[in-house]
């Protein structure tokens, strides 16, 4: 059982996790944003985030847009998604179905986002498939360990964004008006917030988080149409167990934590067996202390009209 | 008022049912309508989609007539012209292997358009996705084409990983499998019957042999390998025993998900064991997916790749170059007899692309179906009765094949009764190299008619 705990492993298992639980974090927070802020279980978010990937490959390779360009245009389109999703779709059920508004959003955003991983299968359906053109990887020997010029990429990029994100809501006005909303929005429209409005900006923020996550991991694999589900859990795990109104660095930071935890525990067992240790945690953690839905209820109200 | 009635009537107050019907019906429509979207694109679908045959032809119809030279005499009074048989086709449509389904597919539909033409059945292949190995599907797949008495269908990834076994042989499906062959835990079922090598384990002693020409110097094998849950202990004793008696040391046995996209952690239990060289026993896009990380993991070993596709090509770009894959050599672009050269031509003209193995085995299962069903109509039999149907494929276990033979001559396949798997099997070792599949080195099961290129 032990054999594999020797110091290599542990020290290239730790890269290992500082890597994916960066992109946890990001994802994390994205989608905890989402959810803390309007209540949402916006599971379409695998369909904003996959489609971010497509369109940053299909920029790349059609009109080729430097890496970076690539990244911002599809995190963008998702935006545009997220942003019409909200505004299409969820804000008008949630409107008609009141208190029940949870089941009824979970439900429309699960046929979403299963509309949505098909149409992409169907539009690239002769390549279904689609690299990250624009970005040359490189692997480096730091003594027994190896990472890469994407490691390197993707857990600055994470982290920056997650810390901006952080400080935009703890030390600006934008972010007092968000925590508002997040507390109470009936109150927030009385003193002059609209909800909705808020609604919408978070999930522009929150999708555009989840773009950049994705193009990051398709250049490390590649965009294909079931991208979007792993992370998605991932995220569901990351904002439960930091808890829905948390910081967005509480969130990146149980994020890195869930990575590491996962990485290490390929020393123990077989690896494709490691990221049954991150949901095991979940269900420790939701039988030791239960949700406490009464608050979470809340956020399933209907933005006041 | 019972606590029932109290429910209801909550649930009356809170929601209309007007309200309901309609937020139901928007994530019912939904999810409904995502297998139809799926379905329309593909070449065929998930769920039941009888009849597809399509598929343009470009060849002329004397250039079918052909085929007949190669399949030997065909008794026009047992050839079933015009009569409607049913053939279930159970494939990966969705999920990460829809590739599979779709060259699959498209070399059945090919087969049953051409043995038309040729005076045969009207086959009807009906289509069913058992979405990339999800045991649940194929073993609801399977039940439905019992219950709807469909005596022949045509399998991939080993039966759905075995999961349609039982099945098959509930209700009678003569099957052949020419995706996944019978792997090692498939062998010598009832009904089921693999028309490919055993995958990956054929290709190994012809493998073995040729990496120890081209690395004298190598001993330890490290391996990566789809978790397939308890089979996996009777694929890693294969494996060390070939590699035993070709005198090479195994490494570590890596199991990775079907599907997975990290492979951080598998990758450095690798690196820890120290191989030489590393045996692949994923496929498809995995093959893409592990190859990109591969390049940057620091291991500058030798990869061999239990098969080639395109997709994961396509996925893995510059990561793939140099990659050596060891599979069922079916040449797309030089063919090994007349009625190949045909079936490539038809095959290039309808799908505008050259067809790999997994086309070619459809395509010429769909013509052992149609023997079988002559031997079993010349023996006054029910060609509805999957039994008769496997009765009378084994009282003559050769049939005609795109694979080998000469211009004049088709090539054979041919089965052994015990373990129901090919008997002979062309493959070959190649090497991947700026975008093309460059063959090192042709062998046969158990590296017979090893030959370097």
């Amino acid at each position: 059982m032990f054999h594999d705990l020797t110091l290599d492993n542990f020290l290239q298992l730790t890269v290992a996790g500082v890597v994916n639980g960066s992109a946890y974090a990001l994802v994390g927070v994205a989608f905890g944003l989402i959810l803390g802020v309007t209540g949402r279980f916006h599971f379409a978010f695998t369909f904003t985030y996959t489609i971010s990937a497509y369109m940053a490959a299909v920029v790349g390779e059609s009109w080729g847009l430097p890496f970076w360009a690539a990244l911002i245009f599809g995190a963008l389109v998702g935006v545009v998604f997220g942003v019409l999703f909200e505004r299409v779709i969820y804000r008008p059920l949630a409107a008609r179905a009141g208190a029940y508004s949870l089941l009824v959003i979970f439900v429309a955003s699960l046929g979403l986002a299963i509309i949505g991983r098909n149409a992409i299968g169907l539009i690239w359906l002769n390549s279904a498939s689609k690299q990250i053109s624009g970005f040359d990887n490189l692997g480096y020997n730091v003594g027994v360990v190896t990472l890469t010029k994407l490691n390197i990429l993707s857990v600055i990029t994470s982290w920056v964004l997650i810390l901006f994100v952080g400080g935009v809501l703890a030390y600006t006005g934008l972010g007092r008006v968000v925590r508002a909303v997040r507390v109470n929005p009936e109150m927030s429209l009385v003193v002059g917030v609209d909800p909705r409005t808020v609604y919408l900006a978070v999930f522009a923020v929150g999708s555009f988080l989840g773009g950049v996550g994705a193009v990051l991991d398709a250049t490390q694999r590649a965009a294909v149409p079931d991208m979007g589900f792993n992370p998605l859990f991932y995220a569901f795990v990351v904002a439960f167990l930091a808890g829905l109104g948390s910081s967005p660095l509480r969130m990146g930071l149980v994020g890195l934590a869930l990575g590491l935890i996962e990485s290490w525990a390929a020393l123990f067992m077989s690896t494709q067996w490691t990221s049954l240790v991150v949901f095991g945690i979940l269900f420790v953690y939701v039988a030791a202390r239960p949700l406490q839905l009464s608050t979470i209820s809340r956020r399933f109200r209907p933005a006041p009209a | 008022m019972s606590n029932e009635d109290e429910a209801r009537e909550i649930v009356r107050r809170a929601l209309s049912r007007r309200q309901l019907l309609r937020a139901v019906g928007i994530g019912g429509a939904a999810v409904a309508g995502a297998p139809i979207l799926a379905a329309c694109g593909g070449s065929s679908s998930g769920g039941t989609a009888a009849g597809g045959t399509g598929g343009g032809t470009g060849a002329t119809a004397a250039d079918v007539q052909k085929i007949k030279d190669y399949l030997g005499t065909i008794d026009p009074k047992f050839a079933a012209k015009g009569m409607k048989y049913d053939v279930g086709v159970v494939l990966a449509f969705t999920g990460p292997g829809a590739f599979f389904g779709r060259t699959m597919s498209s070399g059945a539909k090919l087969a049953a358009k051409h043995i038309a033409a040729l005076g045969g059945p009207q086959f009807n292949l009906i289509f069913k996705d058992h979405k990339s190995g999800d045991p649940q599907a194929g073993v609801q797949a399977v039940k439905e084409l019992g219950f709807a008495k469909v005596p022949t269908m045509l399998a991939s990834y080993v039966d759905d990983l075995g999961a349609m076994l039982p099945g098959q042989a509930q209700y009678k499906i003569f099957t052949l499998d020419g995706g996944g062959g019978t792997s090692t835990f498939g062998q010598g079922k009832p009904f089921f019957w693999g028309t490919r090598a055993i995958t990956p384990n054929d290709t190994w002693p012809g493998t073995i042999k040729w990496a120890k020409g081209k690395f004298p110097n190598a001993k330890k094998i490290s391996s990566v390998n789809w978790d397939l849950g308890p089979l996996n202990a009777i694929n890693q004793n294969d494996l060390k025993r070939r590699l035993t008696d070709g005198g090479l040391e195994m490494g570590i046995y890596q199991t990775a998900k079907i599907g997975a996209t990290d492979y951080s952690a598998a990758l450095q239990k690798i690196k820890s064991d120290k191989p030489d060289i590393i045996f692949l026993g994923i496929f498809g896009n995995d093959i893409g997916v592990f190859m990109k990380q591969y390049v940057t993991s620091g291991i500058n070993k030798p990869v061999i790749a239990p098969e080639y596709t395109q997709p994961s090509a396509d996925l893995a770009g510059s990561a793939y170059n140099g990659m050596y894959l060891s599979f069922d050599y079916f040449n797309g672009d030089k063919p090994d007899n007349g009625w190949s050269d045909i079936f490539i031509k038809e095959f290039k003209s309808a799908y505008k692309t050259t067809p790999d193995y997994y086309a070619a085995n459809y395509y010429e299962d769909l013509f052992a179906v149609w023997e079988v069903m002559r031997r079993v109509l010349g023996n006054g039999g029910n060609v509805n009765d999957g039994l008769a149907m496997d009765k009378a494929f084994q009282s003559k276990l050769q049939f005609p094949s795109v694979y080998g033979g000469n211009a004049t001559t088709a090539g054979t396949l041919a089965l052994s009764p015990q373990n129901h798997s090919v008997t002979k099997r062309p493959m070959t070792l190649s090497v991947y190299k700026d975008k093309k599949v460059v063959p090192l080195a042709y062998f046969d099961l158990e590296a017979a008619d090893y030959r370097t290129a």
